[in-house]
């Protein structure tokens, strides 16, 4: 126990021993720092302490390890010293300036130290570069050595321009170096590449195909002398080469050469902009035409020329598209060199259609027949009508035009066109008369569209002549189109033509229309002559028959007046009237009618109903009314009111009422008497037997006509016994008459066969006796 | 925890082995050997390192410590009194390290001038229980306080630098 605590005791006095034990003698780090910074303070030393502040070093030191380090390295950066010597920028930068100053042969840039070695080391790498790629631009080498590209420029690459770096620089961009082998590479490539060319390139196409920098490019094809031009109409420029311009001309001058003519089209596809003032420049010792699409020089137009000609001889027709060459084939072309080839002389006797020049001649071949066609066309149209229907037309429009003024020239077409519509109605007389009222009626004016209406509606049939009808100018075609194609197609298809067929018609259409009108009017004017006559004659006919009827009545008025009885006479008067009044006033009806143009005109017969006589003289026109009231009276009236009446009507119907002839009338007895005979020799009925032996005796017993029915004959018989018959005859006829009436008075059918036995041996006595009878029963008369 | 040079001085002192109070009583001849052992070793370490900077001494128990320390700041030397008891449940209580001296001039000392030891202190020891003796307590416990304490208790102008006749024992 006291032993530890003796122990104790000991290692307390051990303990203060090492306490109280002197320290260390020598300086501690901490005084070292303390000692150092008292020295800095007092400015006695002057030291650069490290960036950890553990070291301390002079500046000499600091910048003989500077200039150790730019030994090893060439090239130093400042901010890399400060680790790598672990001082403080602040404390290197002016040291490195320093240096940099007082070595001229370290350079200080961009916090860079470099040195003159590895300046020229960096030169000779820029040569080495340089004569690998031939060409070196500054600028590439900033980014590869980390250098301001001015100061590469400046004091690496001119400095040892010609020392280290054997190159060239680029006069327009000092910063581009090249060898002169990359020159003359360059250039051979783009004397190859041009040489190559045959046609108008684009600059930029031979720059990529030879893959070279623009700019060297044409830096350099300025020095070069190659054939060739460079224009500069695009951005990018063209280069045509010498040897293309001169291909093309002479393909130009070969092929107009060969084939005496040039297309623009393919001058302008080898490459040439104004094809034609190209032409003109190259060919200057030609003659040369301009056409549309191409030049012709003067051997084809000979050629087109002499073709012409002979074609023209031979009176056939000339294709021209056939002698040119294909190239030529546009028509407005062809037209032009038509026209140069066809002088006025050769015009005439030319026609032209698109490429075909057709000789008149072949022409009049070809359409001879279509003017035949025409010919007859003519004839028909004027036969049928439709000719005059055009002319009166064609009068009305100028009609509707023209004012009053020219009143004669009116009057004369008023009468054409009377001509006109008369040929409407096919020659029929009394047609034609209403025809020729009707367009009176519209002269004036008064019915103008309802006459326009009824005549289309007549005409619709005839279309070709309405075809036109709407235009102003109102046309009659009488020969269609398509009349002449037909014609004229069979030949003109033997020739190769046909396409040409419309074309032809067309065109000669109008021409062979105008003939056929100047064919139809010729024509149509010889019908009207005829016609005129025709007309004329039937006007006179009815004169004359009325006349004749007129002179009937008269002369069986004054047979009848051979009768003493007045009450004969007056039965007699009445039925004369009732028979040939009535149909002279039938025909008078019928004439009036027609030319009132009423509209029932056409279902009018021969024979008037009494109904439509009525009609008729209502609304016949006023002229006509009185009269033929008149007339009608006058029917019921005795013979002479009659004949007052009707020569009234016959002057009112512009007739003229023949004079009393005897010696006609003598003549028109005879005449009757012959006739009555005749029909007695043909006659075996006993009744008509009886009647004309009455007849006949009496018109040779007294010199006059009777006219009366069955029921007078033995009124007449009377008045014959009484000195005309001799006894015999008398007695004959008598017997012959109560026969007769007998026969009719029979009862039963043996009596009446009985009779007709017994008549049929009188009657050749009775037909002896007329035929036989002379006036001698007068001389008998005056005997007795 | 601790900066390095204060770790790097700790690693210089030998560890204790012996758990034993002032009450135990051959056991704590024991201890008080080894606290012995270990502050030679610690003074020996801070005078080749020169950094000497205290003075110790017990009474005959061992369990009254008292002496000096001292600060050195801008080349002047501040020197104080220092002194603890070994507490009765000692090694697992710290002792209490007094600088009478500075009693109420800082805010960082208890009444009777004992210093207020950092806060990685008390874990660091009890860890270390009975690894730690008194020269742990002074390396890791007063050291750090002076280095942090002094310098601002003399730019407050609160301690003064006193003309010692005896600056050093050399």
């Amino acid at each position: 126990m006291s032993a530890d605590w003796d122990e104790i005791k000991r290692l307390a006095a051990d303990f203060q021993k090492a306490q109280l034990s002197s320290t260390l003698a020598r300086l501690s780090e901490r005084n070292c720092v303390e000692v150092v910074s008292l020295l800095l303070e007092k400015g006695l030393i002057e030291l650069v302490f490290t960036t950890d502040g553990k070291e301390y070093l002079t500046n000499d030191q600091l910048r003989k390890e500077i200039e150790e380090e730019l030994f090893v390295n060439g090239r130093i950066n400042l901010v890399e010293i400060t680790k790598t010597l672990n001082v403080d920028l602040q404390k290197i930068q002016p040291i490195a300036e320093i240096i940099a100053q007082e070595d001229p042969q370290v350079t200080l840039i961009l916090g860079q130290l470099i040195s003159s070695e590895y300046i020229i080391r960096v030169a000779s790498e820029i040569n080495e570069r340089l004569s690998q790629n031939g060409e070196i631009n500054i600028s590439e080498l900033t980014g590869a050595y980390d250098l301001p590209s001015d100061f590469l420029l400046n004091e690496v690459v001119q400095k040892n321009l010609g020392k280290v770096i054997f190159g060239k620089q680029d006069s327009n961009n000092p910063r581009l170096l090249y060898t002169p082998a990359f020159i003359t590479r360059c250039k051979a490539k783009i004397r190859g590449a041009l040489n190559g060319i045959t046609k108008p390139t684009p600059v930029s196409a031979i720059i990529s195909q030879i893959g070279m920098p623009e700019r060297i490019f044409f830096s350099l094809t300025n020095d070069i002398s190659s054939t060739g031009t460079m224009t500069s109409r695009s951005a990018a420029g063209v280069y045509v080469p010498h040897i293309y311009t001169k291909t093309q001309i002479e393909w130009v001058k070969s092929f107009f050469k060969q084939n005496g003519y040039l297309e623009y089209d393919s001058v302008a596809s080898l490459g040439v902009g104004d094809a034609k003032q190209f032409i003109q420049k190259q060919l200057t010792g030609e003659k040369l035409t301009f056409l549309n699409r191409c030049v012709v020089g003067q051997r084809i137009i000979d050629q087109v020329e002499s073709t012409l000609e002979e074609s023209i001889a031979t009176s056939s027709y000339l294709d021209v598209s056939t002698i040119l060459p294909s190239a030529i084939a546009g028509e407005e072309d062809v037209e032009k060199l038509i026209q140069i080839v066809l002088t006025p002389s050769k015009q005439r006797l030319t026609q032209v259609f698109n490429n075909l020049v057709l000789t008149t001649k072949y022409i009049d071949n070809l359409l001879k027949p279509v003017y035949e066609i025409g010919d007859v066309n003519a004839k028909t149209s004027v036969d049928s009508g439709s000719y005059q229907k055009y002319i009166a037309e064609k009068t009305i429009k100028h009609k509707d035009v023209e004012t009053d003024e020219q009143f004669g020239k009116a009057d004369k077409r008023d009468e054409r066109r009377k001509k006109a519509a008369s040929g409407k109605a096919g020659g029929g007389a009394q047609g034609r008369e209403t025809k020729t009222k009707s367009t009176k009626k519209h002269q004036r004016g008064n019915k103008n569209k309802d006459f326009d209406d009824s005549e289309s509606d007549e005409e619709a049939q005839n279309v070709t002549n309405n075809k036109k009808k709407a235009s102003k100018d109102v046309q009659l075609t009488l020969v269609s189109v398509s009349d002449i194609k037909k014609v004229i197609k069979t030949t003109l298809e033997n020739d190769g033509l046909e396409e040409l067929v419309t074309e032809i018609a067309n065109y000669y259409q109008m021409q062979i229309n105008k003939y056929a009108m100047n064919k139809a009017h010729e024509l149509y004017e010889v019908s009207l002559q005829n016609s005129m006559q025709n007309r004329k004659q039937t006007h006179s006919t009815l004169q004359d028959k009325l006349n004749n009827y007129i002179n009937d009545i008269r002369l069986y008025e004054k047979g009848l007046k051979m009768f003493t009885s007045v009450d004969v006479q007056s039965q007699l008067s009445k039925y004369l009237l009732k028979s040939l009044g009535s149909e002279f006033f039938n025909e008078i009806c019928n004439y009036v009618a027609l030319e009132s143009d009423l509209n029932f005109v056409s279902s009018i017969t021969s024979q008037l109903t009494n109904e439509q006589k009525n009609r008729i003289i209502a609304e016949c026109e006023s002229i006509f009314k009185q009269p033929l009231t008149a007339l009608n009276k006058s029917l019921n009236d005795n013979v002479e009111e009659f004949l007052i009446a009707a020569e009234n009507m016959l002057g009112v119907c512009s007739m003229i009422l023949k004079k009393i002839d005897k010696k006609k009338d003598k003549q028109i007895i005879l005449m009757h008497k012959q006739g009555l005979l005749d029909q007695l020799y043909k006659c075996n009925e006993p009744s008509l037997v009886l009647h004309l032996a009455c007849l006949i005796i009496f018109t040779i017993g007294t010199g006059s006509m009777i006219h009366a029915s069955g029921k007078f004959v033995s009124t007449i018989l009377d008045f014959l016994a009484n000195g005309y018959l001799s006894d015999e005859d008398h007695l004959l006829l008598r017997k012959f008459h109560d026969l007769v009436l007998q026969h009719f008075k029979a009862d039963s059918d043996e009596a009446r066969a009985d009779i007709i036995t017994k008549l049929d041996e009188v009657i050749p006595e009775v037909k002896d006796m007329s035929a036989n009878y002379k006036k001698i029963g007068k001389n008998n008369d005056k005997e007795e | 925890m601790v900066d390095a040079g204060t770790k790097k001085t700790l690693q210089n002192i030998p560890l204790l082995q012996t758990r034993a109070s002032p009450r135990d009583k051959d056991l704590w001849v024991q201890r008080l050997k080894e606290e012995y052992q270990a502050l030679i070793k610690y003074v020996q370490n801070n005078k080749t390192s020169d950094s000497d900077w205290f003075r110790l001494e017990s009474n005959k128990e061992g369990t009254r410590w008292f002496g000096k320390c001292w600060y050195v700041h801008n080349l002047l030397k501040y020197e104080f009194d220092v002194e603890f008891d070994i507490p009765v449940t000692y090694p697992t209580t710290a002792p209490e390290i007094a600088l009478p001296e500075l009693d109420g001039k800082t805010a960082k000392m208890y009444r009777g001038g004992k210093i207020c030891l950092t806060e990685h202190f008390k874990p660091l020891w009890s860890r270390n229980v009975p690894k730690f003796g008194i020269a742990h307590a002074m390396a890791l416990g007063l050291a750090p306080w002076l280095a942090v304490e002094i310098p601002d208790l003399i730019e407050k102008g609160i301690i003064e630098y006193k003309e010692k006749g005896e600056t050093s024992n050399s």
